[in-house]
Protein backbone atom coordinates (compact mmCIF):
# COMPACT_ATOMS: atom_id res chain seq x y z
CA UNK A 1 0.00 0.00 0.00
CA UNK A 2 2.82 2.56 0.77
CA UNK A 3 4.57 1.83 -2.10
CA UNK A 4 1.17 2.44 -4.26
CA UNK A 5 1.22 6.03 -2.41
CA UNK A 6 4.75 6.90 -3.32
CA UNK A 7 4.00 5.32 -7.29
CA UNK A 8 1.07 7.98 -7.02
CA UNK A 9 2.70 10.97 -5.79
CA UNK A 10 5.45 10.36 -8.08
CA UNK A 11 3.08 10.10 -11.10
CA UNK A 12 1.39 13.34 -9.59
CA UNK A 13 4.54 15.50 -9.05
CA UNK A 14 6.02 13.81 -12.66
CA UNK A 15 3.10 14.92 -15.26
CA UNK A 16 2.90 18.62 -14.76
CA UNK A 17 6.58 18.72 -15.95
CA UNK A 18 5.73 15.84 -18.75
CA UNK A 19 2.67 17.87 -19.47
CA UNK A 20 4.97 21.02 -20.16
CA UNK A 21 7.24 19.39 -23.12
CA UNK A 22 5.90 18.51 -26.48
CA UNK A 23 8.07 16.70 -29.40
CA UNK A 24 9.95 18.41 -32.51
CA UNK A 25 10.59 16.80 -35.79
CA UNK A 26 11.32 18.36 -38.88
CA UNK A 27 12.86 16.98 -42.11
CA UNK A 28 13.97 18.33 -44.82
CA UNK A 29 16.01 17.69 -47.92
CA UNK A 30 18.75 19.69 -48.32
CA UNK A 31 21.89 20.17 -50.62
CA UNK A 32 25.43 18.91 -49.51
CA UNK A 33 26.72 22.01 -48.65
CA UNK A 34 23.75 24.06 -47.28
CA UNK A 35 24.08 26.72 -44.74
CA UNK A 36 22.02 25.82 -41.97
CA UNK A 37 21.27 28.38 -39.22
CA UNK A 38 20.39 27.07 -35.46
CA UNK A 39 18.86 29.88 -33.43
CA UNK A 40 17.71 29.14 -29.73
CA UNK A 41 18.49 31.88 -27.13
CA UNK A 42 15.44 32.00 -25.00
CA UNK A 43 15.57 28.87 -22.88
CA UNK A 44 17.93 26.95 -21.33
CA UNK A 45 19.07 24.22 -24.46
CA UNK A 46 20.84 21.28 -24.65
CA UNK A 47 21.61 20.94 -28.50
CA UNK A 48 23.54 17.67 -29.99
CA UNK A 49 24.80 18.21 -33.99
CA UNK A 50 25.49 14.84 -35.98
CA UNK A 51 26.57 15.76 -39.40
CA UNK A 52 25.89 12.74 -41.47
CA UNK A 53 26.05 12.18 -45.43
CA UNK A 54 22.89 12.27 -46.57
CA UNK A 55 21.77 15.07 -48.11
CA UNK A 56 18.83 16.00 -45.45
CA UNK A 57 18.71 17.71 -42.39
CA UNK A 58 16.54 16.64 -39.12
CA UNK A 59 15.84 18.47 -36.42
CA UNK A 60 14.35 16.81 -33.62
CA UNK A 61 13.64 16.54 -29.78
CA UNK A 62 11.46 18.00 -27.33
CA UNK A 63 11.16 21.35 -26.10
CA UNK A 64 8.92 23.11 -23.90
CA UNK A 65 5.07 23.64 -24.73
CA UNK A 66 5.21 27.06 -24.98
CA UNK A 67 7.94 27.16 -27.06
CA UNK A 68 8.19 28.08 -30.66
CA UNK A 69 9.29 26.16 -33.63
CA UNK A 70 9.95 27.98 -36.60
CA UNK A 71 12.00 27.95 -39.96
CA UNK A 72 12.43 26.50 -43.12
CA UNK A 73 14.74 26.07 -46.18
CA UNK A 74 14.88 28.17 -48.90
CA UNK A 75 16.80 28.18 -52.39
CA UNK A 76 15.84 24.45 -53.22
CA UNK A 77 17.47 23.29 -50.32
CA UNK A 78 20.74 25.31 -50.15
CA UNK A 79 20.02 26.93 -47.00
CA UNK A 80 18.01 26.34 -43.86
CA UNK A 81 17.11 28.57 -41.17
CA UNK A 82 15.47 27.19 -37.44
CA UNK A 83 14.67 28.82 -34.36
CA UNK A 84 13.50 28.07 -31.01
CA UNK A 85 12.00 31.05 -29.23
CA UNK A 86 9.98 31.19 -25.98
CA UNK A 87 7.87 34.17 -25.37
CA UNK A 88 9.07 34.86 -22.16
CA UNK A 89 11.72 33.68 -19.44
CA UNK A 90 8.93 32.58 -16.96
CA UNK A 91 7.65 29.91 -19.73
CA UNK A 92 11.09 28.65 -20.66
CA UNK A 93 11.34 24.92 -20.19
CA UNK A 94 14.50 23.68 -21.13
CA UNK A 95 14.78 21.93 -24.71
CA UNK A 96 16.65 19.38 -25.66
CA UNK A 97 17.87 19.24 -29.19
CA UNK A 98 19.62 16.94 -32.27
CA UNK A 99 20.41 18.24 -35.42
CA UNK A 100 21.28 16.00 -38.38
CA UNK A 101 22.92 18.12 -41.14
CA UNK A 102 25.00 16.75 -44.32
CA UNK A 103 28.50 16.40 -43.11
CA UNK A 104 29.65 19.15 -45.69
CA UNK A 105 27.84 21.32 -44.60
CA UNK A 106 28.16 25.07 -43.45
CA UNK A 107 26.77 25.45 -39.92
CA UNK A 108 25.80 27.85 -37.99
CA UNK A 109 24.74 27.60 -34.09
CA UNK A 110 23.50 30.85 -31.67
CA UNK A 111 22.62 29.82 -28.19
CA UNK A 112 21.48 31.39 -25.10
CA UNK A 113 22.46 28.70 -22.23
CA UNK A 114 22.91 25.09 -22.59
CA UNK A 115 25.54 23.07 -24.36
CA UNK A 116 26.14 22.19 -27.72
CA UNK A 117 28.77 19.02 -29.14
CA UNK A 118 28.73 18.65 -32.47
CA UNK A 119 30.60 15.84 -34.24
CA UNK A 120 31.07 14.91 -37.49
CA UNK A 121 30.51 17.86 -39.27
CA UNK A 122 33.30 18.45 -41.94
CA UNK A 123 32.34 21.62 -43.57
CA UNK A 124 32.32 24.89 -41.46
CA UNK A 125 31.25 25.69 -38.41
CA UNK A 126 30.18 29.27 -36.20
CA UNK A 127 28.83 28.51 -32.85
CA UNK A 128 28.51 31.01 -30.26
CA UNK A 129 27.34 30.25 -26.51
CA UNK A 130 26.30 32.89 -24.26
CA UNK A 131 26.35 30.53 -21.34
CA UNK A 132 27.14 27.00 -21.73
CA UNK A 133 29.74 24.65 -22.97
CA UNK A 134 30.77 23.59 -26.43
CA UNK A 135 32.34 20.20 -28.12
CA UNK A 136 33.37 19.32 -31.39
CA UNK A 137 34.66 16.32 -32.61
CA UNK A 138 36.22 15.74 -36.07
CA UNK A 139 38.04 17.51 -38.75
CA UNK A 140 36.73 20.60 -41.07
CA UNK A 141 37.13 23.11 -43.17
CA UNK A 142 36.43 26.26 -40.93
CA UNK A 143 35.76 26.59 -37.31
CA UNK A 144 34.60 29.33 -35.02
CA UNK A 145 33.57 28.56 -31.51
CA UNK A 146 32.80 31.29 -29.49
CA UNK A 147 31.98 30.97 -25.26
CA UNK A 148 31.26 33.91 -23.08
CA UNK A 149 32.22 31.33 -19.80
CA UNK A 150 31.82 27.99 -20.65
CA UNK A 151 34.67 25.60 -21.92
CA UNK A 152 35.27 24.73 -25.92
CA UNK A 153 36.47 21.58 -26.27
CA UNK A 154 37.84 20.46 -29.80
CA UNK A 155 39.49 17.44 -30.66
CA UNK A 156 40.02 17.74 -34.55
CA UNK A 157 41.82 19.83 -36.69
CA UNK A 158 40.49 22.71 -39.06
CA UNK A 159 42.14 24.73 -42.03
CA UNK A 160 40.83 27.99 -40.41
CA UNK A 161 40.32 27.54 -36.42
CA UNK A 162 39.31 30.08 -34.36
CA UNK A 163 38.17 29.98 -30.48
CA UNK A 164 36.78 32.05 -27.51
CA UNK A 165 35.74 32.60 -23.99
CA UNK A 166 36.23 35.24 -21.40
CA UNK A 167 36.09 32.81 -18.49
CA UNK A 168 36.16 29.13 -20.12
CA UNK A 169 38.86 26.99 -20.51
CA UNK A 170 39.88 26.33 -24.45
CA UNK A 171 41.16 22.57 -25.17
CA UNK A 172 42.51 22.28 -28.11
CA UNK A 173 43.85 18.39 -29.36
CA UNK A 174 44.75 18.48 -32.95
CA UNK A 175 45.68 21.33 -34.83
CA UNK A 176 45.20 23.30 -37.82
CA UNK A 177 46.94 25.37 -40.71
CA UNK A 178 46.13 28.86 -39.04
CA UNK A 179 44.81 28.59 -35.66
CA UNK A 180 43.72 31.40 -32.78
CA UNK A 181 43.14 30.86 -29.04
CA UNK A 182 41.99 33.53 -27.19
CA UNK A 183 40.59 33.66 -23.72
CA UNK A 184 40.38 36.38 -20.85
CA UNK A 185 40.95 34.81 -17.58
CA UNK A 186 40.20 30.93 -18.82
CA UNK A 187 43.02 28.17 -19.38
CA UNK A 188 43.96 27.33 -22.98
CA UNK A 189 45.11 24.11 -23.78
CA UNK A 190 46.56 23.19 -26.93
CA UNK A 191 47.92 19.47 -27.76
CA UNK A 192 48.44 17.24 -30.17
CA UNK A 193 48.90 19.47 -33.41
CA UNK A 194 50.46 19.55 -36.07
CA UNK A 195 49.70 23.32 -36.36
CA UNK A 196 51.23 25.69 -39.35
CA UNK A 197 50.59 28.95 -38.02
CA UNK A 198 49.27 29.40 -34.41
CA UNK A 199 48.33 31.82 -32.22
CA UNK A 200 47.61 32.08 -28.70
CA UNK A 201 46.33 34.87 -26.39
CA UNK A 202 45.23 35.54 -22.99
CA UNK A 203 45.17 38.06 -20.04
CA UNK A 204 45.40 35.77 -17.14
CA UNK A 205 44.97 32.54 -18.20
CA UNK A 206 47.54 29.98 -17.88
CA UNK A 207 48.27 28.43 -21.51
CA UNK A 208 49.86 25.01 -21.74
CA UNK A 209 51.27 23.50 -25.41
CA UNK A 210 52.43 20.21 -25.83
CA UNK A 211 51.84 20.37 -29.92
CA UNK A 212 54.18 19.58 -32.99
CA UNK A 213 54.17 22.74 -35.38
CA UNK A 214 54.76 21.96 -38.59
CA UNK A 215 58.26 22.82 -40.36
CA UNK A 216 58.41 25.96 -40.85
CA UNK A 217 55.58 27.26 -38.99
CA UNK A 218 54.69 29.19 -36.26
CA UNK A 219 52.97 29.16 -32.61
CA UNK A 220 53.48 32.47 -30.88
CA UNK A 221 51.98 32.82 -27.12
CA UNK A 222 50.79 36.24 -25.58
CA UNK A 223 49.49 36.58 -21.74
CA UNK A 224 49.84 38.86 -19.59
CA UNK A 225 50.02 37.24 -16.37
CA UNK A 226 48.71 33.76 -17.52
CA UNK A 227 51.80 30.76 -16.37
CA UNK A 228 53.03 29.49 -19.89
CA UNK A 229 54.45 25.68 -20.31
CA UNK A 230 55.53 24.97 -23.49
CA UNK A 231 56.59 21.44 -23.76
CA UNK A 232 58.62 20.51 -26.75
CA UNK A 233 57.34 17.32 -28.77
CA UNK A 234 60.31 14.99 -29.08
CA UNK A 235 60.88 15.51 -32.81
CA UNK A 236 60.28 18.73 -33.18
CA UNK A 237 63.38 21.30 -33.79
CA UNK A 238 62.32 24.65 -32.84
CA UNK A 239 63.61 28.03 -32.45
CA UNK A 240 62.63 29.79 -28.91
CA UNK A 241 62.52 33.14 -28.63
CA UNK A 242 60.90 34.57 -25.03
CA UNK A 243 60.26 37.84 -23.61
CA UNK A 244 58.66 38.75 -20.21
CA UNK A 245 59.05 42.11 -18.84
CA UNK A 246 58.40 40.90 -14.76
CA UNK A 247 58.21 36.91 -15.36
CA UNK A 248 60.94 34.28 -14.87
CA UNK A 249 61.62 31.93 -17.28
CA UNK A 250 62.69 27.77 -16.75
CA UNK A 251 64.39 26.41 -19.58
CA UNK A 252 64.91 22.84 -19.10
CA UNK A 253 65.26 22.41 -22.96
CA UNK A 254 68.92 23.97 -23.51
CA UNK A 255 71.79 25.59 -21.48
CA UNK A 256 71.12 28.48 -22.75
CA UNK A 257 69.76 31.16 -19.53
CA UNK A 258 67.44 34.19 -19.66
CA UNK A 259 69.24 37.14 -19.53
CA UNK A 260 68.19 40.96 -18.51
CA UNK A 261 66.66 42.78 -21.60
CA UNK A 262 68.31 45.58 -23.94
CA UNK A 263 66.63 48.09 -21.51
CA UNK A 264 67.98 45.99 -18.28
CA UNK A 265 64.42 45.10 -18.11
CA UNK A 266 62.58 41.97 -17.56
CA UNK A 267 64.33 38.63 -19.48
CA UNK A 268 64.93 37.69 -22.79
CA UNK A 269 65.67 33.90 -23.91
CA UNK A 270 66.66 32.72 -27.34
CA UNK A 271 67.27 28.87 -28.22
CA UNK A 272 67.55 26.72 -30.36
CA UNK A 273 66.38 23.10 -30.19
CA UNK A 274 67.31 20.93 -33.33
CA UNK A 275 66.19 22.02 -36.85
CA UNK A 276 63.40 22.82 -38.75
CA UNK A 277 62.71 26.32 -39.31
CA UNK A 278 60.00 26.13 -36.69
CA UNK A 279 59.31 29.29 -34.52
CA UNK A 280 58.03 29.68 -31.09
CA UNK A 281 57.55 33.52 -29.50
CA UNK A 282 56.36 33.63 -26.20
CA UNK A 283 55.94 37.33 -24.43
CA UNK A 284 54.07 37.59 -21.03
CA UNK A 285 54.49 40.45 -18.77
CA UNK A 286 54.83 39.01 -15.49
CA UNK A 287 53.72 35.51 -16.32
CA UNK A 288 55.85 33.16 -15.18
CA UNK A 289 57.67 30.98 -18.56
CA UNK A 290 58.65 27.15 -18.67
CA UNK A 291 59.75 25.20 -21.22
CA UNK A 292 60.34 21.64 -20.92
CA UNK A 293 60.67 18.41 -23.23
CA UNK A 294 56.75 16.73 -23.49
CA UNK A 295 58.05 13.33 -21.97
CA UNK A 296 54.97 11.71 -22.43
CA UNK A 297 54.88 11.91 -26.03
CA UNK A 298 55.20 9.42 -27.95
CA UNK B 1 -0.68 35.79 -46.89
CA UNK B 2 -3.53 36.85 -44.11
CA UNK B 3 -0.40 37.27 -41.27
CA UNK B 4 2.49 39.75 -41.58
CA UNK B 5 5.41 38.09 -42.88
CA UNK B 6 8.20 38.26 -40.04
CA UNK B 7 11.63 40.29 -39.92
CA UNK B 8 13.46 37.41 -41.62
CA UNK B 9 11.15 37.39 -44.55
CA UNK B 10 11.07 40.77 -44.83
CA UNK B 11 15.13 41.21 -45.05
CA UNK B 12 15.67 38.39 -47.22
CA UNK B 13 12.81 40.33 -49.58
CA UNK B 14 15.00 43.13 -49.69
CA UNK B 15 18.16 40.55 -50.07
CA UNK B 16 16.35 39.13 -53.14
CA UNK B 17 17.20 35.89 -51.45
CA UNK B 18 13.05 34.58 -51.02
CA UNK B 19 11.87 31.90 -53.16
CA UNK B 20 9.66 33.68 -56.05
CA UNK B 21 6.40 32.05 -54.55
CA UNK B 22 7.43 33.08 -50.98
CA UNK B 23 8.59 36.18 -52.37
CA UNK B 24 5.07 37.17 -54.27
CA UNK B 25 3.08 36.32 -51.26
CA UNK B 26 5.43 38.69 -49.15
CA UNK B 27 5.43 41.46 -52.06
CA UNK B 28 1.14 41.17 -52.17
CA UNK B 29 1.02 42.02 -48.51
CA UNK B 30 3.97 44.29 -48.38
CA UNK B 31 2.12 46.02 -51.25
CA UNK B 32 -1.13 46.81 -48.93
CA UNK B 33 0.19 46.88 -45.21
CA UNK B 34 2.04 50.17 -44.39
CA UNK B 35 3.64 49.42 -41.29
CA UNK B 36 5.38 45.94 -43.62
CA UNK B 37 6.10 48.83 -46.21
CA UNK B 38 7.58 51.12 -43.62
CA UNK B 39 9.66 47.99 -42.18
CA UNK B 40 10.81 47.08 -45.47
CA UNK B 41 11.84 51.02 -46.51
CA UNK B 42 13.60 51.07 -43.42
CA UNK B 43 15.74 47.89 -44.47
CA UNK B 44 16.60 49.02 -47.79
CA UNK B 45 17.75 52.41 -46.09
CA UNK B 46 19.79 50.24 -43.87
CA UNK B 47 21.15 48.31 -46.70
CA UNK B 48 21.93 51.41 -48.76
CA UNK B 49 23.34 52.77 -46.58
CA UNK B 50 25.77 49.53 -45.73
CA UNK B 51 26.75 49.31 -49.00
CA UNK B 52 27.76 53.27 -49.25
CA UNK B 53 30.48 52.27 -46.49
CA UNK B 54 34.07 51.73 -47.85
CA UNK B 55 35.14 48.85 -47.26
CA UNK B 56 38.54 49.95 -46.02
CA UNK B 57 38.80 53.02 -44.21
CA UNK B 58 40.35 55.23 -41.01
CA UNK B 59 37.66 55.62 -38.42
CA UNK B 60 37.19 59.23 -37.89
CA UNK B 61 36.40 59.33 -34.11
CA UNK B 62 32.78 60.45 -35.05
CA UNK B 63 31.98 57.79 -36.90
CA UNK B 64 30.52 55.22 -34.70
CA UNK B 65 28.13 58.36 -33.30
CA UNK B 66 26.85 59.01 -36.92
CA UNK B 67 25.91 55.34 -37.34
CA UNK B 68 24.51 54.92 -34.18
CA UNK B 69 22.14 58.23 -34.72
CA UNK B 70 21.55 56.89 -38.04
CA UNK B 71 20.05 53.63 -36.45
CA UNK B 72 18.23 55.73 -34.27
CA UNK B 73 16.70 57.58 -36.93
CA UNK B 74 15.93 54.61 -38.44
CA UNK B 75 12.99 53.39 -35.63
CA UNK B 76 9.26 52.98 -36.08
CA UNK B 77 7.51 55.91 -34.84
CA UNK B 78 4.54 54.24 -33.49
CA UNK B 79 5.71 51.54 -31.15
CA UNK B 80 2.47 49.57 -31.49
CA UNK B 81 3.68 48.71 -35.00
CA UNK B 82 3.04 44.74 -35.25
CA UNK B 83 6.51 44.43 -37.18
CA UNK B 84 8.14 46.88 -34.67
CA UNK B 85 12.34 46.06 -36.06
CA UNK B 86 14.38 45.43 -33.20
CA UNK B 87 16.83 47.48 -32.50
CA UNK B 88 20.08 45.51 -30.66
CA UNK B 89 20.91 43.73 -34.10
CA UNK B 90 21.29 46.94 -36.05
CA UNK B 91 23.49 48.77 -32.75
CA UNK B 92 25.11 45.44 -32.65
CA UNK B 93 25.97 45.55 -36.52
CA UNK B 94 27.07 49.23 -36.10
CA UNK B 95 29.54 48.66 -33.99
CA UNK B 96 31.02 45.37 -35.80
CA UNK B 97 31.25 48.19 -38.64
CA UNK B 98 32.90 50.42 -36.17
CA UNK B 99 35.26 47.76 -34.76
CA UNK B 100 36.02 46.55 -38.29
CA UNK B 101 37.15 49.97 -39.21
CA UNK B 102 39.61 50.04 -36.21
CA UNK B 103 41.35 47.00 -36.65
CA UNK B 104 41.33 47.30 -40.62
CA UNK B 105 43.36 51.25 -39.46
CA UNK B 106 45.62 49.10 -37.04
CA UNK B 107 46.45 46.96 -39.63
CA UNK B 108 46.58 50.06 -42.05
CA UNK B 109 48.70 51.75 -39.38
CA UNK B 110 50.87 49.17 -38.90
CA UNK B 111 52.08 49.30 -42.40
CA UNK B 112 50.56 45.97 -43.51
CA UNK B 113 49.56 46.69 -47.23
CA UNK B 114 46.19 45.11 -46.74
CA UNK B 115 43.67 44.29 -44.14
CA UNK B 116 42.38 40.88 -44.02
CA UNK B 117 39.74 40.05 -46.26
CA UNK B 118 37.23 37.71 -44.64
CA UNK B 119 38.86 35.93 -42.05
CA UNK B 120 41.70 36.85 -40.09
CA UNK B 121 44.75 35.41 -39.98
CA UNK B 122 47.23 34.65 -37.05
CA UNK B 123 50.17 36.28 -38.69
CA UNK B 124 50.55 39.89 -37.30
CA UNK B 125 52.34 42.82 -38.17
CA UNK B 126 55.14 44.40 -36.52
CA UNK B 127 54.29 46.09 -33.44
CA UNK B 128 55.22 49.55 -32.85
CA UNK B 129 58.46 50.06 -31.36
CA UNK B 130 57.65 53.06 -29.03
CA UNK B 131 54.48 54.65 -26.60
CA UNK B 132 54.51 57.58 -29.35
CA UNK B 133 54.13 55.24 -32.28
CA UNK B 134 51.45 53.14 -30.43
CA UNK B 135 49.45 56.59 -29.22
CA UNK B 136 47.48 57.13 -32.46
CA UNK B 137 46.78 53.24 -32.37
CA UNK B 138 45.86 53.48 -28.43
CA UNK B 139 43.62 56.07 -29.21
CA UNK B 140 41.73 54.03 -31.59
CA UNK B 141 41.16 51.41 -29.50
CA UNK B 142 40.00 53.55 -26.94
CA UNK B 143 37.42 54.85 -29.36
CA UNK B 144 36.38 51.49 -30.64
CA UNK B 145 35.88 50.25 -26.48
CA UNK B 146 33.59 53.41 -26.06
CA UNK B 147 31.13 52.64 -28.75
CA UNK B 148 31.14 49.04 -27.92
CA UNK B 149 30.74 50.13 -24.30
CA UNK B 150 28.06 52.60 -25.03
CA UNK B 151 26.20 49.99 -27.32
CA UNK B 152 26.15 47.73 -24.29
CA UNK B 153 25.46 50.12 -21.24
CA UNK B 154 22.08 50.98 -24.06
CA UNK B 155 21.27 46.98 -23.65
CA UNK B 156 21.87 45.92 -20.26
CA UNK B 157 18.68 46.13 -19.07
CA UNK B 158 18.02 43.41 -21.12
CA UNK B 159 20.41 41.24 -20.97
CA UNK B 160 21.02 38.32 -18.46
CA UNK B 161 22.44 39.31 -15.40
CA UNK B 162 25.43 36.49 -14.82
CA UNK B 163 26.28 37.06 -18.09
CA UNK B 164 26.52 40.59 -17.72
CA UNK B 165 28.63 40.02 -14.47
CA UNK B 166 30.95 37.68 -16.65
CA UNK B 167 31.61 40.38 -19.15
CA UNK B 168 32.27 43.04 -16.51
CA UNK B 169 34.41 40.98 -14.65
CA UNK B 170 36.47 40.04 -17.40
CA UNK B 171 36.48 43.45 -18.11
CA UNK B 172 37.93 44.53 -14.92
CA UNK B 173 40.13 41.71 -15.55
CA UNK B 174 41.53 43.10 -18.91
CA UNK B 175 41.44 47.09 -17.87
CA UNK B 176 43.48 45.80 -14.95
CA UNK B 177 46.14 43.91 -17.30
CA UNK B 178 45.95 47.62 -19.44
CA UNK B 179 46.73 49.82 -16.71
CA UNK B 180 49.75 47.36 -15.82
CA UNK B 181 51.21 47.27 -18.73
CA UNK B 182 50.84 51.23 -19.35
CA UNK B 183 52.34 51.91 -16.26
CA UNK B 184 55.11 49.67 -17.10
CA UNK B 185 55.46 51.34 -20.91
CA UNK B 186 55.56 54.90 -19.59
CA UNK B 187 58.80 53.90 -17.95
CA UNK B 188 60.00 51.92 -20.39
CA UNK B 189 58.62 53.97 -24.07
CA UNK B 190 60.55 51.92 -26.47
CA UNK B 191 59.97 48.09 -24.93
CA UNK B 192 58.42 46.63 -28.27
CA UNK B 193 57.39 43.64 -26.39
CA UNK B 194 55.10 45.94 -23.89
CA UNK B 195 53.48 47.57 -26.84
CA UNK B 196 52.77 44.28 -28.34
CA UNK B 197 51.13 43.03 -25.03
CA UNK B 198 49.11 46.12 -24.58
CA UNK B 199 47.88 45.95 -28.08
CA UNK B 200 46.81 42.48 -27.26
CA UNK B 201 44.81 43.36 -24.17
CA UNK B 202 42.92 46.30 -26.21
CA UNK B 203 42.12 43.47 -28.65
CA UNK B 204 40.79 41.40 -26.02
CA UNK B 205 38.80 44.14 -24.73
CA UNK B 206 37.31 45.14 -27.94
CA UNK B 207 36.74 41.36 -28.92
CA UNK B 208 34.85 40.86 -25.64
CA UNK B 209 32.83 43.78 -26.11
CA UNK B 210 31.68 43.63 -29.92
CA UNK B 211 30.64 39.82 -28.32
CA UNK B 212 29.08 41.19 -25.25
CA UNK B 213 27.20 44.01 -27.92
CA UNK B 214 25.82 40.80 -29.80
CA UNK B 215 24.70 38.87 -27.02
CA UNK B 216 20.81 38.10 -27.83
CA UNK B 217 18.26 39.61 -25.06
CA UNK B 218 16.80 37.47 -22.47
CA UNK B 219 13.29 36.29 -23.20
Amino acid sequence: MRQLIVLCALFLLATPADAQRRAVERRYAVTPTASIRLTAVSQQTTLRVIGWDRDSLVFSGDVGAAARVDGGVAGGGSGAKLFVETPSANAAAPAQLELRVPAQSRLWVKLGAGDVEITGVRGAIDVNVVSGAVTITGDLRELNAEAMDGAITIAGRADWLRAKTAGGTITLTGGGDDVGLTSVSGAVHLRGGPVARARIETVTGDVTTAATVERGGQLTIDSHSGRVEYRLPPKDGVYIDVTTVNGTVANRLTDDRALPGLSARGLELGTTVGSGGRSITIRTFKGPVLLVPDIGAK
Amino acid sequence: MTTHPNDAQLNELVDGTLPPDEREQVERHAAECVPCTATVRRIEALVGRARSLPREVTAPPEAWVAVRDAVRGSEPVGAGSPRRVQRWPMLAAAAAIAVASVVGTLWLTNGTSAPPATRSTTTQSPAPASLAAFAPIEARYVLAVSALRESLDERREQLDPSTIETVERSLATIDAAIAEARDALANDPANATLTRLLASSYEQKVTLLRRASELPPRS
